[in-house]
């Protein structure tokens, strides 16, 4: 069931709009995301450009509706969907978010975030545990975006993480504009976040834009990333890499060339970083 | 607050803008927990308000920015979503319109609805093989009256009361909407060829022999029907040619005998 970490690169998030000129123009991207959910249809246009993508590149599988810290019993309907997409398309990996989505056979289709206490780890990590189970795979989770603050919190997010991972025995899907956004709207340093992180622990990197409404910040994938995300970045590589990387676009999705020059960007970060080290030493 | 009842106040807050999860959460510097709480309730409706806006585009654009986005909201807060994915969280738009006020004045919105999501049902309906034509062509005579006929799963049958179609189209290629215009029901197709959603109205024949066809009657009784339902010559050609019809339409994928 363990792998060592593999390390594929730069990635790029697959959209429906670039189907057709990733199929034709071959971009020099390393690997794509996918979203789970939209590819957990019966047949016709997804799954048809699902397949013919991953003649080409390697996927990794990235989910929205696990719900690993909902009070609901696990979804086996979905997680079966979930192995058999799996099994068909043989991903890098598997993700989703360290969240809850819903309650009583809702969902809210939003990735809500947990309070950071002891009984929330501990459900998250016996549930982590069957997934994992289940999949007979590690999963990877990744840190959401949140603008509350729960009273009955007590441990930082960073923390609450790191335990998750360490104790479930799962891998770490690091979102570094997440934790600008959060360290912007709870007030923490970003840095601080991430020098806590277990290194090994680390399978990829989401890199993303947001919109500033200045009293607050709201991580909505629209728009280009900022400079202080690259920043964050670059000291979360150093720290913590190398880390498959990719950059997630989610609306306003602009056309194929302009994403690869933002990954064009993201590499050259990162071998700027590394040769200054190199440099260094 | 364990945590379960936490998740529950907070959905009742998304949901139903119940204030309970407030005393939970913690007003810090630069909004307070109120204003924090609202991002959430406002993403909710937004996010779902997009998911129908993708589900039903022509409709939206029917109505317009504004109407739809009230429509959306009250649709929303009618029926929260209990299914994994957003895919399916439009299902249920036609029936709401059908019974909310808006959609009584104006019936043709339930019927566009209902015409966008057959749509949505055929782009992603499961993959099957068709029938070819020499298939067919292959059969020994004599086994033609006991030959069944399996449909693919994209396939779906429904009857239009209004010129929905026509609008669908105007507004799809970005032109004016014609006037409404309603008659007696007629019945439709909605189908999926290759990769592509198909659509076409049905003569009456055509469809009660494709209705019988697909509720698994034989070759026969299909021949039986038409000789019924019209004046033919011959009922076992006209039968043929509409076999022949939904072969090249790529709608037959499997032929089973008695
Ligand atoms: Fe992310």
């Amino acid at each position: 069931m363990k792998q060592s970490r593999p390390n594929p690169g730069f990635g790029l998030g697959l959209r429906k709009e670039h189907y057709e000129s990733v199929l034709r123009d071959r971009p020099a991207v390393d690997w794509f995301e996918v979203l789970t959910e939209n590819y957990l249809v019966p047949g016709g246009k997804p799954l048809y450009y699902l397949e013919r993508v991953r003649e080409r590149y390697p996927l990794a599988m990235h989910g929205v509706s696990l719900s690993i810290g909902g009070c609901d019993p696990l979804d086996y309907r979905y997680l079966r969907e979930l192995r058999q997409l799996a099994v068909r398309i043989e991903p890098l990996w598997i993700s989703d978010h360290l969240c809850w989505t819903g309650v009583n056979g809702r969902n809210l289709h939003d990735l809500m975030p947990l309070p950071y206490t002891a009984e929330a780890l501990a459900h998250v990590v016996e549930r982590v545990a069957a997934v994992q189970d289940f999949l007979g795979r590690q999963i990877l989770l990744e840190n959401v975006s949140s603008y509350v603050t729960y009273r009955d919190s007590d441990m930082p997010e960073w923390d609450f993480l790191t335990a998750v991972a360490e104790q479930a025995d799962c891998r770490i899907l690091l979102d570094i504009n997440n934790i600008y956004v959060n360290g912007f709207n709870h007030g923490f340093d970003p840095r601080r976040y991430i020098d806590a992180i277990p290194a090994g622990r680390v399978w990829q990197f989401h890199v993303a834009g947001h919109q500033d409404h200045g009293t607050h910040i709201i991580d909505t994938h629209d728009a280009p990333v900022i400079p202080a995300v690259w920043d964050l970045y670059a000291y979360a590589w150093a720290k913590l890499g190398p880390v498959a990387a990719m950059i997630e676009r989610d609306d306003h999705i602009p056309p194929l060339a302009e994403l690869m020059s933002e990954l064009a960007f993201m590499r050259e970060r990162v071998e700027m970083r590394v040769a200054a080290e190199g440099a260094g030493s | 607050m364990n945590l379960q009842a936490l998740q529950n106040a907070f959905q009742d807050y998304v949901i139903a803008l119940k204030p309970g999860i407030g005393m939970r959460i913690r007003s810090l510097p630069g909004a307070t927990a109120s204003q924090r709480l609202e991002i959430y309730a406002e993403a909710y409706r937004l996010r779902l308000a997009e998911v129908l806006r993708n589900h039903f585009p022509v409709l939206a654009a029917y109505l317009g920015e504004h109407a739809f986005d009230e429509l959306a909201v009250r649709y929303i807060d009618a029926n929260p979503s209990s299914q994994y994915s957003v895919r399916w969280f439009g299902g249920g738009l036609e029936q709401f319109l059908r019974a909310a006020p808006l959609g009584q004045d104006r019936p043709l919105l339930a019927e566009l609805a209902g015409f966008e999501w057959r749509l949505n049902r055929a782009f992603d309906a499961a993959d099957s093989a068709p029938i070819v034509r020499a298939a067919l062509a292959a059969l020994p005579a004599s086994s033609w009256p006991a030959l069944r006929f399996v449909f693919q799963p994209g396939l779906q049958r429904f009857k239009l009361n209004w010129n929905v179609v026509e609008i669908w189209k105007a507004i799809d290629a970005g032109q004016p909407a014609p006037a409404p215009e309603t008659g007696p029901a007629k019945p439709w197709l909605v189908w999926r060829q290759d990769l592509n959603c198909r659509f076409r109205p049905l003569p009456e024949l055509e469809a009660s022999v494709l209705d019988a066809a697909r509720s698994g009657m034989p070759f026969a009784y299909l021949c039986e029907l038409v000789d019924r339902g019209a004046e033919q010559d011959d009922s076992a050609a006209q039968a043929t040619a509409f076999l022949q019809r939904w072969i090249a339409d790529k709608l037959v994928c499997q032929l089973g005998k008695l």
